[in-house]
């Protein structure tokens, strides 16, 4: 079982990695605030980094800054994903590990949160599934362990270099894994200016109480940033 | 212009889904804050209640009362009933569409009990008519009660948050509240596997609010939701969520209040 594991392991990374190449980076910074039931008025300055390895591995990283309702906000993250380099053509699987970091420390919380997700994205289409292993350390006492079911999926109908356009639903994003009821619908969108320089946008509807009677709209936030890339 | 009306046409699944939802997603509920301590059901002995120094209290949650049937099973707590029992608190669907005739069933048994009776909406009492009925035969979802040494404050999150006035209320109300301040609300604040514990309050930076204000200023926390049984300590607090008192299990569970801190015992309403 070892031999075959090892077996998989070199066929699908250390192959890929031989002849190692940049093909593509990225940074990107911007501002998001954001208004909800339970804060009112939030919001945040962003950045964020990838780069991108013989089109197969990805690294990543972004951190925010901001303030929730009156107390300050911090937020990061950091995470490799892999690209499995076999039948790319009809079924791109990524598997993706983010390690999210939520920090409030005027109510003595921080959030640690692991999240490994595998993905299948298509150009017009793509889903994805993971677990959100939520470690929270509240006043100094011991770590709280939630595990929760993280899930997205997207729709892109519109999608060329110069102009992306997408709509999603999920319970995560870079910065935040959420809850299994706290999902939102994100329109994002890229437009290029330049050759190297994108304007990105996103306007997000975040929804409590889960699909149903009591579904209501729990706050709706706006990203507007700029992305490099070359 | 065919190639973009073929694009377009990619996105009518997810289209489709917001606008089956859209009409839920108007919602009420941050006037809910507008009417607190309102009452209409309590009766103003059961809303000063005098426990005394040493006294207990019965939480059960989750009735989910639909007929005539499951009033008086519920009515049946008092056959558990102790001479140090002061009052039940019922953490929330008590009723399982919260339409009026349900809610009515719960008031006449309630009534007919020798202790107050404390309601928290849950998500169930709410679907009907997005929780007007609740209004006008309960009153307020959120609201405070006090006795000699105890404050005991019924939370609303219903729609799985509490929101933002709510949150400053609580925080100005604690400033003033007992020694022996408990806290009730419908959904659980914890998970603990997944997926199916899969509602439970929206935003955990709420919960970190929440949290932040209860430490070291309030004994317990009592929720339901999830039908299991669920602890969590943290900040010198007690995060309790009870099973549900429906589907004939009769789970309560009755809290001793002393000088000497509080106690928690769990039990079962023979049918």
């Amino acid at each position: 079982m070892k031999k075959y594991g090892t077996l998989i392991f070199l066929l699908t990374v250390i192959i890929p990695l031989h002849g190692i190449e940049l093909s593509g980076a990225e940074f990107g910074l911007g501002f998001h605030p954001e208004y909800t039931r339970s804060f009112h008025y939030s919001w945040d300055f962003f950045a964020f980094g990838r780069l991108e390895l013989n089109d197969s591995f990805f690294l990543g990283a972004g951190i925010a800054a901001g303030k929730t309702w009156d107390v300050f906000d911090i937020d990061a993250y950091a995470f490799t994903e892999f690209a499995f380099p076999f039948f790319r053509k009809y079924l791109p699987v990524n598997v993706k590990f983010s390690y999210i970091y939520n920090g409030l420390p005027a109510y003595q919380t921080h959030i640690h949160t692991l999240l490994p997700v595998f993905s299948v994205n298509w150009r017009w289409l793509g889903f994805s599934a993971g677990e959100t292993l939520r470690f929270t350390c509240f006043g100094g006492g011991p770590a709280i362990f939630e595990p929760i079911l993280a899930y997205s999926v997207y729709v892109s109908p519109f999608n060329s270099p110069g102009a992306d356009i997408r709509i999603s639903l999920a319970n995560f994003d870079d910065f935040t894994a959420n809850n299994l009821g706290s999902y939102f619908f994100a329109l994002n969108s890229r437009f290029a200016v330049g050759s190297f320089v994108s304007i990105s946008s996103e306007l997000k509807v975040a929804v409590s109480g889960n699909v149903g009677r009591i579904t209501s709209v729990y706050g709706i936030s706006v990203k507007q940033g700029i992305v490099f890339r070359w | 212009m065919v190639a973009l009306f073929r694009r377009a046409v990619r996105a009518v699944p997810v289209l489709l889904f917001l606008a089956c939802n859209m009409p839920s997603y108007y919602n009420d509920y941050d006037s809910r804050f507008d009417w607190r301590n309102e009452f209409v059901f309590l009766e103003p002995a059961g809303r000063f209640p005098s426990p005394g120094g040493d006294y207990s209290f019965i939480v059960i949650s989750d009735t989910h009362i639909s007929s005539q049937e499951g009033a008086q099973k519920f009515a049946k707590i008092e056959n558990i009933l102790q001479a140090t029992d002061k009052f039940i608190v019922i953490t929330g669907d008590i009723t399982d569409q919260g339409t009026r005739e349900e809610l009515r069933l719960f008031v006449n048994a309630a009534s007919s009990l020798p202790v107050p009776c404390y309601p928290v909406m849950g998500n169930h009492d709410v679907y009907a008519e997005r929780g007007k009925p609740w209004r006008e035969i309960i009153g307020s979802s959120m609201y405070r009660i006090d006795s000699p040494g105890t404050t005991l404050f019924v939370l609303d999150n219903a729609n799985a948050a509490m929101g933002n006035e709510q949150l400053l209320w609580l925080e100005k109300e604690l400033k003033t509240a007992e020694q022996n301040t408990f806290v009730f609300a419908h959904e659980n604040l914890f998970v603990r596997s997944s997926p199916p514990d899969f509602e439970q309050i929206t935003d955990i930076r709420e919960r970190a609010r929440l949290m932040s204000m209860l430490k070291n200023r309030c004994a317990a926390v009592f929720t339901g939701h999830l039908h299991k049984r669920m602890f969590q300590e943290a900040g010198g607090v007690s995060y309790i969520t009870l099973e549900n008192y429906s589907e004939d299990k009769g789970v309560f569970c009755r809290v001793y209040v002393s000088n000497g801190g509080v106690r928690l015992e769990f039990g079962r309403v023979p049918f």
